[in-house]
């Protein structure tokens, strides 16, 4: 499901600077919506970076922020979150109660210096390829943007 | 108005308030009490289940100690199909973690009534012992005299816990009943706030007549009290949040961590029987180890110090009641009580949220709205 294009032809000119850096991204994606919608993307061949590693989850819900966590820890320079639109959620409310948590999350890292940015939710359907795609690309351009996430090269976290 | 229960004092605060406790289970208003009383030694005064008034002894509420957010007594005490009932004696920030556990499905209240007590701080426990180890008379009263004169931030030439220095809820009055003491001459009476039905209810079957009353002193004297603490509190959370603002300042802050997840152990609002971060989950293979060793060229051990503290924090920084006993509990001193404090702050005002303020809140994560952080 993921195609081959390489970062640089996916987003704006990068300076220098910034073409060396090829952002690692996490995607944690539900089985009902996001998922598929990937595979979507995958399948219409849509282009979006190779460099983006998608996990199944069974709903936004099970996502357990410690999980983002270890994701920036161990090598990550930004995590997507993404489930069933508003409404949509096969769990009835996975969704809403995931988006309080990754609320939680984004405070803390703010609050240690690490930016919100890094992570990001999204509500991506089935059939949303084409918003799956964009919503990476746009991911790994802010990403470039912000630099390698600061945390991952400490060896004492 | 408040509805209020004047109790004289004859020999002292502490002995009325045996008097009141005793009797509570003579008169059989009660199946079992949870009260502080001092150990036989004088050393320290601790939690104590009691079944029997023989054995209200030396309950003492003001005692310049707390050993334990003991809150998880009632976890202990109480479940689904409990009948016995039980009269509870807390501090605030007890009482303020029983109402965030009964929110979480932890304890059972309908067969509990609440008491809490007016609450001046607490000392380190070893700087406590060290002072009721050396002290001829009882160490309690004659500190609530010094405080009296003295102010409020130390006692004896000892700083409070950081955690009461910057305590915005030193008295509670959502709990059946309060004791209330703020500003008022101890040493001739304490008053007893019935704030609920059930308050209401236990004193009147006790044989006593309330009265509607606002005592204008304790008013004054909360206030003041209120505004000191506020203003370490703000003090102390300025301090935490320049020190942590950046990774290396949050690392230079974990420093002294040796992962022994004391914190985490008594703390009230950790409930869970296998903590997440003690489970087989984040449990690493041999080859785990190395693995990681090589790609990252050198890992700190023990493992994952960030990945528990910001883990640990977002699975209950909003029921957070900064108690400080993480904080007292630290071989390492870190300085978690302020952590706590700055960071549960943020988190809380997201969702307008004062943990264990009351019982009728939501909790900010067994709860949501359908349209609300849009910006997330
Ligand atoms: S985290 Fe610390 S201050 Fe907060 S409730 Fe737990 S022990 Fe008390
Ligand atoms: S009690 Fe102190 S040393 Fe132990 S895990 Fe907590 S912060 Fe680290
Ligand atoms: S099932 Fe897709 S977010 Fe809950």
């Amino acid at each position: 499901m993921v195609t081959d294009t390489k970062a640089e032809e996916t987003v704006d000119a990068p300076n220098e600077n910034e073409k060396k850096f090829e952002p690692k991204i996490i995607g944690f994606l539900c089985n009902w919506c996001s998922y598929t919608g990937a595979d979507l993307a995958g399948v219409s061949r849509l282009q979006y970076p190779p460099n983006f590693i998608p996990i199944r989850v069974m709903c936004t819900g099970a996502v357990d922020p410690v999980y983002v966590i270890k994701a920036l820890l161990e090598g990550a320079d930004a995590v997507l979150v993404a489930g069933c639109h508003p409404g949509d959620c096969h769990y009835l409310s996975g969704n809403y109660k995931a988006r309080r948590r990754i609320a939680i999350l984004k405070k803390l890292l703010e609050d240690i210096g690490l930016e919100e940015k890094r992570v990001r939710l999204e509500w991506i359907s089935a059939s949303e390829g084409q918003k799956f795609a964009d919503t990476v690309n746009e991911m790994m351009k802010e990403t470039i943007k912000l630099g390698p996430n600061p945390i991952k090269s400490e060896w004492d976290i | 108005m408040a509805k209020i229960v004047r109790l004289d004092v004859k020999k002292d605060v502490l002995a009325t308030l045996n008097d009141f406790f005793r009797n509570l289970l003579k008169n059989n208003m009660s199946d079992a009490l949870v009260v502080p009383q001092n150990l036989p030694s004088g050393v320290s005064t601790v939690q104590t289940i009691v079944g029997d008034p023989e054995s209200v002894i030396s309950v003492n509420p003001f005692a310049f100690v707390l050993p334990a957010n003991s809150a998880d007594i009632l976890v202990k005490t109480t479940d689904d199909a409990s009948k016995q009932r039980i009269v509870a004696l807390f501090r605030p920030c007890e009482m303020r973690a029983v109402f965030e556990l009964a929110k979480l499905h932890q304890i059972n209240l309908e067969n509990v009534t609440l008491i809490s007590v007016d609450c001046l701080g607490t000392l380190p426990i070893s700087d406590y012992t060290e002072l009721a180890g050396k002290s001829e008379e009882d160490l309690t009263l004659k500190l609530l005299k010094e405080v009296e004169n003295n102010g409020i931030s130390t006692i004896s030439g000892r700083d409070l816990r950081p955690a009461c220095l910057t305590c915005e809820f030193p008295v509670i009055d959502t709990a059946d009943i309060s004791i209330w003491t703020l500003g008022l001459n101890k040493d001739k009476e304490i008053l007893l706030s019935a704030n609920t039905p059930k308050g209401e209810v236990l004193l009147s079957n006790m044989g006593f007549e309330l009265t509607e009353e606002d005592p204008s002193e304790r008013k004054t004297a909360l206030e003041a009290l209120i505004k000191a603490r506020e203003e370490s509190r703000d003090k102390l959370i300025q301090g935490v949040k320049e020190a942590v603002a950046d990774i290396p300042g949050f690392m230079r802050v974990l420093a002294g961590c040796i992962n022994c997840h004391n914190c985490m152990k008594v703390c009230p609002i950790c409930y869970c029987k296998e903590c997440f971060f003690e489970s087989d989950v984040l449990k690493s293979s041999p080859k785990q180890y190395l693995d990681k060793a090589g790609k990252k060229g050198v890992i700190r051990m023990p493992m994952d110090t960030v990945l528990y503290h910001i883990g640990r924090m977002n699975h209950m920084i909003t029921s957070c009641v900064a108690c400080g006993q993480c904080e007292s509990a630290c071989p390492s001193k870190i300085p978690l009580l302020g952590i706590y404090l700055a960071l549960g702050k943020d988190v809380q005002t997201v969702f307008n949220y004062l943990p264990g303020k009351s019982l009728d809140e939501d909790l900010p994560l067994a709860t949501f709205k359908e349209e609300e952080l849009s910006e997330v």
